[in-house]
């Protein structure tokens, strides 16, 4: 029943992630700021449910790269809603700290194999990475604290996951194009539920919380490195991805004002623009193709 | 004189026994000119799908006085994984399966060997493949051990072996496509070794 790779990949996440988040919210109920940040995790727990009925658990301790990716993502998970309880008495400075350290972490870890050879190819490529990474992070965790029931965060996270599991699909490896495309899954589900809620009234959606930013961007970020590191994919076509993460920087605040047309479509132009890096990555791709083959 | 002859005689018969004992446990090195690493794996039920790894090295001790001294060693690029076609290959390199940027080898290395008939043998070992060992046993038969025939070998000394084995891939964490594309590797090992 779970070996089809639709069923993996989008079926099984979308449901789960609409049905933890329902469970999620009904369990904790609205408590004022704390609670309804806690939802959107079910998004990460979504992800890591599909990586289960994909490759299924992973041992522990992990050796491949890939069995590292579930462990990337529950401490990601688990950073993240840490940091949302820490964080309103905590240091404005810590947020930051972890959207910059986290991602070396995750690059370090699953380049060990390579960094423990003096690989200076792959200390080159994880710096890189690490960049690219940190600046997802950071950008994310901006507009999460900025803007916390914009579904913006979401938007860009499922822009950035379409554009990994195309990279996974053409550079052959089907199954992180598979997890990359549950997490896409896994948020649009999210962002279905949001965008209803936002069009009934501006603070109806579920706020994206950090966990939900930690533990998706955490999942992004090790199935893009892992793509960088032990497959053929190119390393500046991985950059390509990095600028869908400042195409809200395009709109002014709230762009058409509050109304019940601006709040429907804002989402929806936001994904348009968001998605011209993605078309960029595309041709690239066709072109470094059809050179290669010639 | 008497015990001069007798410590002569001595001497002779341990350099005999020496000598044999050298001739018995030879030390021979893989020669992938006529080595075939050739596996194969069920494709979604409906056939078999066989491929071979093209690039390995290794050297095997065969001792036909005493099977159970001989040994094996064999290390595989996992990197030269063909299956006759490119774009299932670099599906096969990828960490999807045999991660060969991640884990460029594979080694097989023997623990203990067995005699089971006149020319079968049973190969107790270890594979490391994606950074797990785990145990597997080989059935092997041996084919002939003679000076090569063919004047540009020198006479060299060939020993050839068929070896046949299977392991389920999910032991080494291999899990994608589990169970539509199968869990168990066969492999059908054909090798000849020069003597070193």
């Amino acid at each position: 029943m779970f070996a089809d790779p639709i069923t993996q990949s989008v079926i099984v996440p979308a449901v789960a992630a609409l049905v933890l988040m329902a469970a999620i919210r009904l369990a904790l109920g609205d408590k004022g700021d704390e609670t309804p940040p806690l939802a959107t995790a079910a998004i990460p727990i979504a992800f890591l449910t599909a990586y289960v009925v994909t490759l299924g658990l992973p041992p522990y301790p992990p050796r491949a790269s890939s069995q590292k990716l579930a462990y990337v993502a529950l401490i990601g998970l688990t950073l993240g809603i840490a940091l949302d309880l820490i964080r309103p008495k905590g240091p404005a400075w810590l947020v930051p700290l972890a959207g910059v350290a986290w991602p070396a972490v995750i690059a370090i870890w699953l380049a060990w194999p390579k960094l423990k050879g003096f690989d200076l190819f792959a200390v080159f490529t994880v710096a890189m990475l690490w960049i690219g990474g940190a600046l997802a992070f950071l950008r994310l965790s901006r507009l999460r604290a900025k803007e916390p029931y914009s579904l913006a965060p979401g938007i860009l996270l499922l822009i950035g996951s379409v554009g990994a599991a195309g990279l996974g699909f053409h550079f052959a490896s089907i199954a992180m194009a598979q997890l990359a495309g549950a997490l896409a899954a896994a948020v649009s589900a999210a962002l279905l539920w949001n965008w209803i809620a936002v069009i009934l009234r501006p603070d109806g959606p579920l706020p994206f919380g950090r966990g939900a930013v930690f533990g998706s961007t955490s999942a992004l970020f090790a199935i893009v490195t892992i793509l960088g590191l032990y497959t053929e994919t190119s390393l500046w076509v991985l950059l390509f991805l990095v600028p869908i993460f400042f195409a809200h920087l395009v709109f002014g605040e709230r762009p058409g004002g509050d109304g019940l047309f601006a709040r429907a479509f804002r989402p929806v132009l936001l994904l348009v623009v968001g998605s011209v890096p993605l078309l960029l990555l595309g041709s690239v791709v066709m072109v470094l193709s059809i050179l290669t083959a010639t | 004189m008497h015990s001069q002859t007798i410590s002569a005689l001595a001497v002779a018969t341990a350099l005999c026994v020496a000598g044999l004992s050298a001739q018995a446990a030879d030390t021979f090195k893989v020669d992938p000119d006529h080595t075939n690493i050739i596996f194969s794996v069920n494709h979604l039920g409906y056939s078999d799908m066989f491929g071979q790894f093209n690039k390995f090295e290794g050297e095997f001790v065969f001792d036909d006085q005493d099977v159970s001294k001989s040994k094996v060693s064999i290390v595989v690029d996992t990197a030269s994984v063909d299956t006759d076609h490119q774009k299932r290959d670099d599906h096969l390199r990828s960490p999807d399966f045999f991660n060969a940027s991640e884990f460029p080898e594979m080694t097989f290395t023997s623990k203990s060997i067995e005699k089971t008939g006149d020319n079968t043998g049973k190969i107790n070992g270890e594979l490391t493949m994606l950074g797990v060992t785990r145990p597997i046993s080989l059935d092997v038969t041996f084919n002939k051990k003679a000076p090569h025939p063919l004047p540009q070998y020198n006479g060299v000394l060939v020993a050839g072996f068929s070896a046949r084995g299977s392991v389920k891939r999910s032991d080494f964490g291999m899990k994608y496509g589990v169970p539509n594309l199968g869990d168990e590797i066969t492999f059908f090992i054909e090798v000849e070794g020069h003597k070193k």
